[in-house]
């Protein structure tokens, strides 16, 4: 399980623009939104992942682009290049969410509400915004391995297919529903960890059978 | 500080041969290669350009030189060594014999007139008279001559 | 040193309905430069992908290097170099970041190597892909291929978009390599002509399927071309002799003939009368008139039952 510099730093490169992009949204919009970020009502942070994370998968994992199959054609086994570009996607994300969760789970957004919105009831309410960094990276860790698995679906050589890609739909839908449905808002905690639980076990899966045909996958550039 | 390497800067490492010996191949004629080299080496000392006891290139030298496969120039020099024209001393290489009197004169006619025979048909089909065959032929040689 | 470096056993690709490649078995020794020849749509491309594991065999097998072709490990695939059309970096890489991600490919990446390639049509290390032209970009993929120190090279139509001096490089370039590190190196080309000086052994593809393979010194030697008159009926061969092709124009029968135990000119003379010629043949004739040939006998108006044996 060796990491290859070389090919990291190239993958890294090639999801520098959405990367930059990304983090610029998404440090504005958790920096300077009014109001309280509640995971259950926030449709713009799900139309985010969804929008990042297609992006960045399109950059990195996509085999019928010419750049992504000029790798294949390199001198990597196919396991090393599914290692390194789940890596290079999980640096990438990180980038984008690690200085969001800093700027939340740190006094920084409270000062900046409280300067910029004088909104004195911040600081009361400010603890219930803990659990949104894990929302967004609970999303992340369903929707890139959901995303990379579409993708090698449809390169397999005889049973590929856009199921991949109707299945990464469906999640998209699920997750807005759910988001919208009422019950879940003042759902138990132990309805809340089973659906966490779910997404870990999908996401899990997801990657292993990602690995397995990834193995078969086709590059037709 | 930065390691400056003249050989790096004039890529010297990475030049290919020069010429060696200037061997008229055509590698589009459809002859085999090995054949030509034969054919060209042989001119080459009839014409006094490689004269007796004179070392060929080596195998690789000659291969690398004519971009072509090393079993094909072992195969020219076996054809040689064969011929009589060189003689191949194991670990040293190639080296230009005497012109070979021994051979029976017998066979040796017999072989320049079948080389006469296709000479004539060759030049037939572009419409030549076998009497301008024999003035060139005859000007090619007062030419060797002159260059020895 | 008669290493197999690439072997397949009955390969054979289909997509969809099509079968872009039947029943190939091939060996490739170590040291091997393979022209691989064919028409638009004979399959080179797919047998190069299939060898290279970039794609999955129907029916058979492709082993490289001692590897089966559907799970190259890293020992394998990093002593492979390979350039297919379209399989291209960003346009917005530099020269300089494709040495280092080759340098992270192949262990062996010679840096120097790539840095002379690249001066000899002075493009500069730190100019980004875009700027070059179609041609430059292909010269400074091909330095990738050559400095990786590979011990195999696929190349897919290498010289395509060269201009014809880079060409003469390139083909150098690729004996350089088979004569002083034992490369193995199979050239898909439409460009008979250049290849045909360097390489060895020549693979002829059409729809799918193995037309002609031969050692290209050997077919030099067992291939003719005979020149009768047209007015006489067309003369049966003595069983030796294998036909490839006939052509008749301007008033004269052109014939071109196989004799796979060698020596074709001396097996013809036999049969010859005065008038005829004999005389040998070029590849790029050769090729033509075998790809003819065997159009027309696909269209069913020649009634020759004669095959091009493959060695």
């Amino acid at each position: 399980m060796t990491i290859n510099r070389s090919l990291l730093v190239w993958q890294c490169r090639l999801m520098l623009p959405v990367t930059l992009v990304a983090m610029l949204f998404a440090v504005g919009y958790a920096a300077f939104l009014p109001g309280l970020l509640r995971w259950h009502t926030d449709y713009l942070a799900l139309l985010f992942i969804t929008i990042h994370g297609w992006w960045l998968v399109l950059s990195v994992g996509r085999p019928t682009s010419g750049g992504v199959a000029f790798l294949y054609g390199n001198g990597f086994d196919r396991d090393t290049l599914w290692r390194h570009t789940l890596l290079a996607s999980a640096l990438a994300v990180g980038t984008v969410w690690v200085p969001v969760a800093i700027l939340i789970w740190s006094p920084l957004r409270g000062v900046i509400q409280s300067w910029l919105y004088d909104n004195p009831e911040f600081s009361l309410m400010a603890p219930l915004e803990t659990s949104y960094p894990w929302f967004l990276l609970l999303g992340y860790l369903v929707w890139i391995p959901m995303l990379h698995y579409a993708w090698i679906r449809e390169a397999q050589p005889f049973r590929g297919g856009n199921s991949g890609h109707w299945l990464a739909v469906a999640v998209v839908v699920a997750s807005f529903t759910m988001g919208n449905a009422a019950p879940l808002r003042q759902a138990p905690p132990w309805m809340i960890n089973s659906f966490v639980g779910a997404a870990l076990v999908l996401s899990g899966m997801l990657l292993l059978a990602g690995r397995r045909l990834h193995r078969d996958l086709e590059v037709r550039a | 500080m930065p390691s400056f390497r003249l050989d790096r800067l004039l890529c010297v490492n990475y030049n290919s041969y020069n010429t060696i010996m200037h061997l008229q191949l055509n590698p589009h004629s459809g002859e085999p290669i090995y054949r030509q080299i034969v054919e060209a080496i042989k001119f080459q000392i009839a014409s006094g350009r490689l004269a007796e006891g004179e070392q060929l290139p080596s195998v690789r030298a000659m291969a690398g030189d004519l971009k072509i496969n090393m079993r094909t120039v072992v195969k020219a020099y076996d054809e040689l060594s064969h011929a009589g024209v060189v003689v191949l001393q194991h670990g040293k290489g190639a080296f230009v014999t005497a012109p070979q009197r021994s051979r029976a004169m017998g066979a040796r006619r017999k072989e320049i007139v079948e080389l006469a025979k296709r000479l004539l048909a060759e030049a037939a089909s572009m419409g030549a008279s076998s009497d301008e065959v024999v003035e060139i032929v005859r000007s090619v040689a007062n030419n060797m001559e002159q260059g020895k | 040193m008669t290493e197999l470096v690439i072997q397949t056993e009955s390969l054979g690709r289909q997509f969809g309905s099509t079968h872009a490649l039947t029943d190939v078995s091939l060996k490739v020794t170590r040291g091997t430069v393979m022209a691989l020849l064919g028409p638009n749509g004979s399959g080179k491309t797919t047998l190069l992908k299939l060898i290279r594991g970039l794609i999955q065999p129907t029916t058979g097998r492709a082993m490289l290097l001692g590897q089966d072709g559907r799970l190259l490990t890293n020992a394998v695939t990093s002593r492979v170099a390979c350039l297919f059309e379209g399989f291209v970096p960003p346009r917005t890489a530099t020269v300089q970041q494709l040495f280092d991600l080759q340098a992270g490919a192949s262990p062996k990446f010679d840096r120097g190597m790539a840095e002379c390639w690249c001066a000899k049509r002075e493009l500069p290390l730190n100019r980004r892909m875009w700027s070059f032209s179609k041609g430059q970009q292909r010269w400074v993929l091909l330095g990738l291929t050559f400095a990786s120190r590979a011990d195999v090279l696929l190349l897919d139509e290498p010289a395509d978009g060269l201009d014809p001096s880079a060409r003469r490089e390139l083909y150098d370039a690729i004996r350089d390599h088979a004569n002083e590190n034992d490369v193995t190196a199979v050239v898909s080309t439409h460009v008979i002509g250049d290849i045909e000086r360097v390489a060895d052994e020549l693979l002829l593809l059409r729809k799918g399927r193995v037309d002609l393979h031969a050692g290209l010194e050997e077919l030099r030697e067992q291939v003719c071309e005979v020149e009768t008159s047209a007015s006489h009926p067309a003369r049966t061969w003595s069983s030796e002799l294998v036909l490839l092709g006939q052509r008749e124009a301007s008033g004269s029968r052109l014939t071109w003939l196989r004799a796979p135990a060698g020596e074709c000119e001396t097996l013809v003379k036999r049969q010859l009368t005065n008038s005829d010629l004999v005389r040998p043949v070029n590849l790029e004739t050769l090729y033509l008139a075998l790809t003819e040939y065997r159009a027309t006998l696909d269209r069913g108006e020649a009634a020759f039952g004669s095959e091009p044996g493959t060695r």
